[in-house]
């Protein structure tokens, strides 16, 4: 049959327009229609969505995070215990140069099949070798992958290396099969994992939809559709969340946690977050090559008062360079006392009895409050002397290889995520690895080349406690604090936040 | 039509040294799009690597031969940030931006030629001062702060209208324009052109708020100017009556102004989206470049301040024969 044409002339238009338009503004006037999270439904209103949908071109914790719900990794952090656990992963041993996995059996991805070996295969050679995968660094010493049966996986790599484990967080398995059968552009395939939702739609900028997947080898999840939706401005979350709008939300600003308090219908949810911040020392610049003066600075800066002031008390001092959450952490480090008499001592014995004069770098879009923070900081360094003129860069300024990983910023206030402080320890600390900060100890070299080398856990944990009490006598940095991650949730919603920005919807409860 | 195609082939050299000039400066200015994109882990290994894979190891001509290359056979290269071709990207998000910036001026026009006209023509009275103080006042609030506080009233406060985005979730539309609201006018899709329009509305208003008030001055000043004219009273004194010598004498001529200043004001128009959108997570090029100026994502930005210049040199050859409508004694 022949498709009727449209019958629309421009008269019918501008009638049907007008009426309709004057329809929208009178439902737009009526009470607007709130979805309050159901075993049905919930609506997450996110600062970040994915930016396309390949697997693995993204490297930043809440994209980790929203690919978590779909796809799965072979291990995940015990935040509370400061280990590893298995997700697709049964056990494994550490041998020398071969991590050995046994794979958890029955499990089957969304599209029915089962998860192998092969599986784990295909996507850590997609993390490797794809051309957009933003991941490869995590694999960098991985020299071969063997699986030994369908269950069993070995992984070969350059050297021992004790924190592969490490690398393995955030690597998720997808679908050999279900991915290769689609064809077409890598980063257009829809995404097939085994995690306890399933992919139904994304658009660019708009909505993420993922439904629940009934045979999951977990507890099912309570929610059945999970709808995520980017929201960049934090008014507007905070907004559709107290409009019923959203069911969830990130990133909410400390100044709004009051409006929670007295709403009948929506709770904060807190949880001491992974990035560490600190000021950074880059030791090959003056004074900063002076231990003395690194030292007296540690001694004036006075982190509680920062959090008491600027975050209204949603912040958790360091002790030393790694937070409380961190594997390697040390509780017998202590931090350098506030103590201004010290501070002037110390800066005095470096040769600068008059004081002097610094400039302290900062990116006011990266991390929340930075100008207010640094502020004070150089009001707290006034006190022993020390005349901080602030330099506030956009982030890609910062960030370049032009200031901070060019080794051009002498002193910088910078957050750092780590899950294990090798991360840190290796990246900012081990001689010759990034141009951040330049400090030089082989006793610390050598430390962390053992500890990277060690298959016995409880070594590796004293070997990084020793390195870490090395860093708090040298001190190229001062530790300052951990923030809360904030989560606004409905009331009904029953859910524990992760200290990684990472919000998993099968860990949500609906009361 | 010769006059047409002479004014587009001028267009070519303005389009390519604006090209050039934004390669050259997006590649001189300091930020590094590979540490961004690499996030903490990276070593200057990595960078060095994937700096060499993307090409921004070589020097910036020939970068920018590269670019030219491929550009005349409509290959503009691929997002560092999204993955995918840059035109793909702008293809999706400029219908939003286009009807945003539809509706804004509609919203401007209908607010503010009606309030000028009446203004100047009843001029000192209690209208008069009212509409051109809140003419004041629109011009005077910075529409980053309006959408903030339309949005904490009508979507936080009120529940009136949704905070963000362009359309609610579960309501499918068939595209044809790529503009919803026309899209779904034509489909006949009620429910569809609801949300769009509950979305649209905030963002619209916001942006229109500016050019509301600006338009609302020149109008009323324009139409001032004109009623003062010697052929507006001898139009009166020929016995017209208020009614004709209104619509046909003074407003038609007031409007070449009104016309010239809604022309040049689009641009404001586009560069309000850029925050607008931004506030309202409104899925439009502006909120795309935002984004790629933040990841310094070259060759993304490249295209999108490169459709601002084109769009700005179409609405001006559209103005031009708007006056030429208007006013038939001018000559295009």
């Amino acid at each position: 049959m022949k498709p009727k044409p449209l019958d629309l002339d421009r008269r019918k238009f501008l009638k049907f327009g007008a009426l309709a338009g004057v329809g929208a503004l009178a439902q737009g006037a009526l009470p607007g229609s709130s979805w309050s999270a159901s075993r049905e439904r919930l609506t997450i209103l996110s600062s970040v969505a994915l930016d396309n949908l390949h697997p693995y071109a993204y490297s930043s914790g809440p994209q980790y995070g929203i690919w978590y719900n779909m796809t799965e990794p072979l291990v995940d952090v015990d935040f509370a215990k400061r280990g590893y656990f298995g997700v697709l992963a049964e056990s494994w041993e550490f041998q020398g140069k071969k991590w050995i996995f046994k794979l958890r059996k029955n499990v089957r991805f969304h599209d029915g099949s089962p998860f192998t070996a092969a599986d784990v295969i295909y996507s850590f050679n997609r993390v490797k070798n794809d051309k957009q995968s933003l991941q490869k660094e995590n694999f960098r010493d991985l020299v071969e992958m063997q699986a030994l049966d369908d269950h069993t996986i070995a992984f070969v790599t350059e050297a021992p290396n004790a924190v592969f484990l490490d690398r393995l967080e955030n690597r998720f398995i997808i679908s050999k099969n279900a991915t290769e059968a689609q064809g077409g552009e890598p980063g257009e395939h829809k995404p097939v994992g085994t995690g306890p939702y399933r992919f139904v739609s994304w658009q660019r900028e708009g909505n993420l939809v993922m439904t629940r997947h009934d045979n999951y080898w977990g507890k099912k999840a309570a929610v059945k559709e999970i709808v995520i939706r980017r929201v960049r401005e934090d008014a507007a979350r905070v907004a559709g969340l107290l409009a019923g709008q959203g069911d969830v939300i990130n990133n909410v600003p400390v100044e709004e946690l009051s409006r929670f308090d007295k709403h009948a219908k929506v709770k904060a949810e807190t949880v001491e977050g992974q990035r560490m911040y600190f000021l950074a020392m880059n030791v090959t610049h003056k004074p900063f090559d002076n231990k003395l003066v690194r030292q007296a600075i540690n001694y004036a800066v006075d982190p509680a008062t920062i959090i008491k002031h600027i975050y209204e008390g949603n912040g958790y001092v360091m002790n030393g360079p790694m937070g409380s959450k961190v594997i390697g952490y040390d509780p017998k480090i202590k931090r350098y006392p506030v103590d201004v008499k010290k501070g002037k001592e110390l800066l005095d014995k470096a040769g600068f009895p008059n004081g002097l004069e610094v400039k302290l770098y900062f990116s006011p879009d990266r991390y929340p409050k930075a100008k207010e923070v640094c502020q004070v900081i150089a009001d707290q360094l006034a006190k022993i002397g020390v005349k901080v003129e602030l330099v506030s860069q956009e982030f890609a300024v910062f960030w370049g290889k032009e200031w901070v990983n060019g080794g051009k910023s002498p002193f910088y206030y910078v957050g750092r995520p780590a899950t294990d402080a090798d991360t840190v320890y290796d990246q900012y600390y081990r001689s010759g690895v990034s141009p951040r900060i330049q400090y030089k100890n082989p006793e610390f070299d050598k430390l962390i080349d053992e500890e990277q080398r060690t298959g016995d856990a409880k070594k590796r944990i004293a070997l990084l406690h020793q390195a870490g009490r090395i860093l708090m006598e040298d001190v190229p940095f001062v530790p300052l604090y951990t923030l809360a991650e904030i989560y606004g949730t409905a009331r009904n919603v029953a859910w524990s936040a992760r200290p990684d920005e990472k919000i998993l919807a099968g860990t949500m409860a609906i009361r | 039509m010769h006059k047409l195609i002479r004014r587009l082939l001028g267009a070519v050299p303005v389009l390519l040294a604006i090209s050039f000039l934004i390669f050259l400066l997006m590649h001189i200015a300091p930020g590094d799009p590979v540490t961004l994109m690499l996030g903490d882990n990276a070593t200057p290994e990595d960078v060095a690597r994937l700096r060499g894979e993307l090409g921004l190891d070589k020097p910036i001509l020939v970068q920018y031969w590269d670019f030219l290359s491929r550009a005349v056979r409509g290959d503009f290269g691929r997002s560092l940030k999204f993955g995918e071709p840059v035109l793909k990207l702008v293809g999706e998000r400029l219908p939003a931006t286009l009807e945003l910036a539809f509706a804004s001026l509609f919203v401007a026009i209908t607010i503010a030629v009606p309030v000028g006209v009446y203004s100047a023509i009843r001029h000192n009275s209690l209208v008069d001062h009212a509409g051109m103080s809140v003419a004041l006042i629109g011009v005077s609030l910075p529409n980053f702060w309006l959408g903030i506080m339309l949005i904490y009233f009508f979507g936080g406060q009120l529940n009136w209208l949704p905070v963000a985005g362009r359309i609610e979730y579960g309501i499918e539309i068939k595209s044809i324009t790529g503009l919803y609201l026309i899209d779904s006018l034509l489909t006949g899709n009620f429910e569809a052109l609801v949300s769009v329009a509950k979305h649209l509305l905030m963002p619209a208003f916001t942006l229109g708020a500016a050019l509301a008030a600006i338009v609302t001055r020149i109008s009323r000043s324009s139409v001032l100017e004109v009623m003062r004219q010697d052929y507006v009273t001898t139009a009166r004194a020929k016995g017209l009556s208020e009614r004709a010598v209104i619509w046909r004498h003074i407003v038609r001529n007031a409007l070449i102004t009104i016309v010239t200043i809604l022309g040049l004001q689009l641009g404001a128009l586009l560069s309000g989206s850029v925050v607008t959108e931004t506030v309202f997570s409104f899925p439009g090029i502006g909120d795309l470049l935002i984004q790629s100026i933040s990841a310094r994502d070259y060759k993304l930005t490249q295209i999108l301040i490169l459709m601002f210049a084109v769009t700005y040199f179409v609405v001006n050859l559209l103005v031009d024969f708007l006056y030429s409508w208007i006013d038939p004694r001018i000559k295009f």
